[in-house]
């Protein structure tokens, strides 16, 4: 065919085959290249050069066959019509399998040519396979490749030309598994070999009696690790670098001179000095909280994600959690959500979109928007309330812990319905590949970047206006029955809850300023987590969900934010 | 030779089997099929998790865990 013709190649095949890897062999930008069925959730474009000419490569989410299950392989199904070209990446290890939505791509309009990855680890496991007779059966080019070392990649799109569009043949289904089992005895033989080591890890993980303790050590090292590094980057980076930044504001504090400009800028001085946190100008607080106290978790936190994604841990997390997840209407899947939205929201509640049903997504994203709090959230929270001990913070994640179950178990029951079993591949153990791993953390962290950075700007800049004009006031005394009747919090924290709307790691520092004790911080801290999703994160859910059910969740988010602020009002303050 | 005829759900832990079936609607077979579960493959229980957690299996060395639901409308053969 005439490669020149050629504007847009789709990658497709099965979850975990690779194929992230092989699109950023190809393309060289930064993406999320994972082991985990359905991470490519939001498909990645990318540009690629064929013999001169510019080509869009697009990474379409992994599907087993053009039968959609969920709404991430709807959208790989309705992109087909989009491609000019297909590459079909398959997994040398699983031919079989794979061939099912080999011919049924074949069955379409749009040529298609082959790549057999991880070749290694076929050769290695005793998987022969001829790839040239496969080519002759198939009709199209077949390409060995390892997309990890980049083995095979330039033969591949030297062999794209050889492709042409398919003669139309129609099989049913059957034919087709037939067809694939004469295939198969043509050109693959299987040497038996014993066990490998990982395997038998594989297996240790995911039975209850070793993988619980185990997950749970996993989490815990997880966690150590992210504060481990979070500390040691603030100690031995973050703080020595604002010990030679404060002369120069306090030069451009001198230099501007006390009024509104003053305020907006470098913000409030406290006994002459800059307070990072309580200043609230631009050039304090706005460049503090997110370079200071958060940037250093959040680059722990996807570090730590990526990891445990690129080397197929995750699954196994799933299929662990599947028994107390289904109690929420969920399955497995969900503790996907969970640990995404840990990080951040936005990409927690895109992740829904791998649940099968309207009821397993409302009931995902809701819980998601009422009781995970986001890792810029979380460095907050430690930082304003680790100073008074540990068990503050740890009542803070008792109580959205609490949050979590009984919404998720109310929801259940209420939420008309299906909830689906799990059906979830549990891929080999694989070495991460240092420079995914890397890019993949870099690409997380500067969303992280450009998406905070500029609301924590206009909440700084928003915050010094509302206060300038008295509005804050007013919304302090309109909400007061809530905020002070119920929760038991001064009035003055109304600011902290409207800027909480767009930042809420901003909002957290807004607390310190209040003069409350340690139970109200971590009242105020709880209730900042629950009563509403960030603004970045409500208009991925207006999309997720539609109108109506965010509605829904809006009410349910508000009336969890009342209950429990209330509750913990009772337990920690009395009346 | 008498072949016992059962679900995936009575498998044990360790125990292989062959599959004789699927029963169920056009997409659940469509579905499973697709993932490598198909009539004639030797099935190994790896797990079972508890409280009607999902059973993993294990088909050409590579492990899939389904539901009991599901796995109740996989037919195998023992022996």
């Amino acid at each position: 065919m005439d490669i020149q013709k050629v504007k847009k190649i789709l990658l497709m095949g099965n979850p975990n085959v690779g194929k992230s890897v092989v699109f950023s062999r190809l393309t060289g930008a930064n993406v999320i290249a994972s082991n985990y069925p359905g991470s490519t959730i939001e498909f990645t474009k990318g540009l690629m050069r064929i013999e001169g000419s510019k080509k869009e490569l697009i990474d379409v989410p992994g599907t087993y066959s053009l039968e959609p299950t969920n709404t991430a392989e709807e959208v790989a199904v309705n992109m087909l019509d989009e491609g000019d070209l297909i590459i079909n990446v398959i997994d040398s290890t699983n031919l079989e399998r794979n061939l099912f939505l080999t011919l049924e791509l074949l069955q379409g309009n749009t040529p298609v040519v082959v790549a057999l990855n991880m070749w290694d680890e076929a050769k290695h496991n005793g998987i022969t396979i001829n790839p040239d007779e496969l080519e002759k059966l198939l009709g199209v080019p077949v390409v060995p490749i390892v997309a990890l070392t980049g083995e095979g990649i330039k033969k591949l799109l030297s062999r794209l030309k050889d492709t042409h569009t398919p003669t139309d043949v129609s099989q049913s289904d059957a034919e087709k598994w037939i067809h694939i089992g004469e295939i198969i005895k043509k050109v693959q033989t299987i040497e038996h070999r014993h066990h490998t080591i990982w395997e038998k890890i594989s297996d240790v993980t995911v039975k209850p009696t070793t993988g619980l303790p185990i997950g749970l050590g996993v989490i815990l090292l997880t966690f150590f690790f992210i504060r481990y590094i979070g500390e040691g980057l603030i100690g031995y980076v973050i703080e020595p670098l604002f010990d030679l930044y404060t002369p120069v504001v306090m030069e451009i504090s001198r230099a501007i001179g006390p009024g509104i400009f003053h305020d907006i800028i470098i913000g409030r001085l406290i006994d002459g000095n800059i307070d990072y946190v309580e200043s609230m100008g631009l050039l304090t607080t706005g460049i503090f909280v997110p370079f200071g106290m958060v940037l250093p978790y959040i680059l722990a936190f996807y570090f730590g994600l990526s990891v445990l994604e690129d080397t197929g841990y995750l699954p196994r997390l799933s299929v662990l959690a599947d028994t107390i997840f289904h109690k929420f209407g969920l399955h497995g899947c969900g503790i996907v959500s969970v640990f995404l939205g840990l990080g951040c929201n936005v990409p927690g509640a895109l992740s829904t979109r791998i649940l099968e049903t309207r009821k397993q997504r409302f009931i995902s994203a809701t819980l998601l928007a009422i009781s995970i709090p986001c890792m810029a959230q979380i460095a907050m929270i430690f930082g304003i309330l680790g100073s008074y001990g540990i068990e503050y913070v740890l009542l803070v994640f008792i109580a959205l812990i609490a949050t979590y179950v009984s919404s998720g178990l109310l929801l259940n029951r209420y939420i008309a319905g299906e909830s689906p079993e799990l059906f979830l591949e549990i891929p080999p153990y694989r070495r991460p590949y240092g420079k995914a791993l890397l890019k993949k953390t870099w690409m997380r962290v500067r969303i992280f970047l450009t998406e905070a950075i500029p609301f924590v700007f206009l909440g700084v800049l928003f915050i010094n206006i509302l206060y300038a004009i008295g509005i804050i006031d007013t919304l302090g005394t309109f909400f007061s029955p809530v905020i002070s009747g119920i929760w038991g919090l001064p009035k003055e924290a109304a600011a902290a809850l409207l800027i909480g709307f767009l930042r809420k790691d901003m909002a957290i520092g807004m607390l310190l300023p209040l003069g409350m004790d340690p139970f109200q911080l971590v009242i105020a801290a709880t209730v900042l987590t629950i009563y509403f999703p960030c603004v970045a994160t409500f208009a991925v859910l207006v999309r997720e969900l539609g109108i109506q059910d965010l509605l829904k969740s809006v009410l349910l988010m508000i009336a969890a934010a009342i209950i429990v602020g209330g509750i913990m009002r009772l337990i920690l303050l009395g009346f | 030779m008498i072949h016992l005829e059962l679900t995936l759900t009575n498998l044990q832990p360790k125990q292989k089997a062959r599959i004789l079936r699927l029963e169920g609607g056009f997409g659940f077979q469509k579905n499973v099929r697709s993932r490598g579960i198909l009539e004639g493959k030797i099935v190994e229980v790896i797990t079972r998790q508890p409280i009607g957690g999902p059973i993993v299996i294990s088909i050409d060395k590579r492990n899939t865990a389904i539901g009991r639901g599901m796995a109740s409308r996989i037919i195998v053969a023992v022996g």
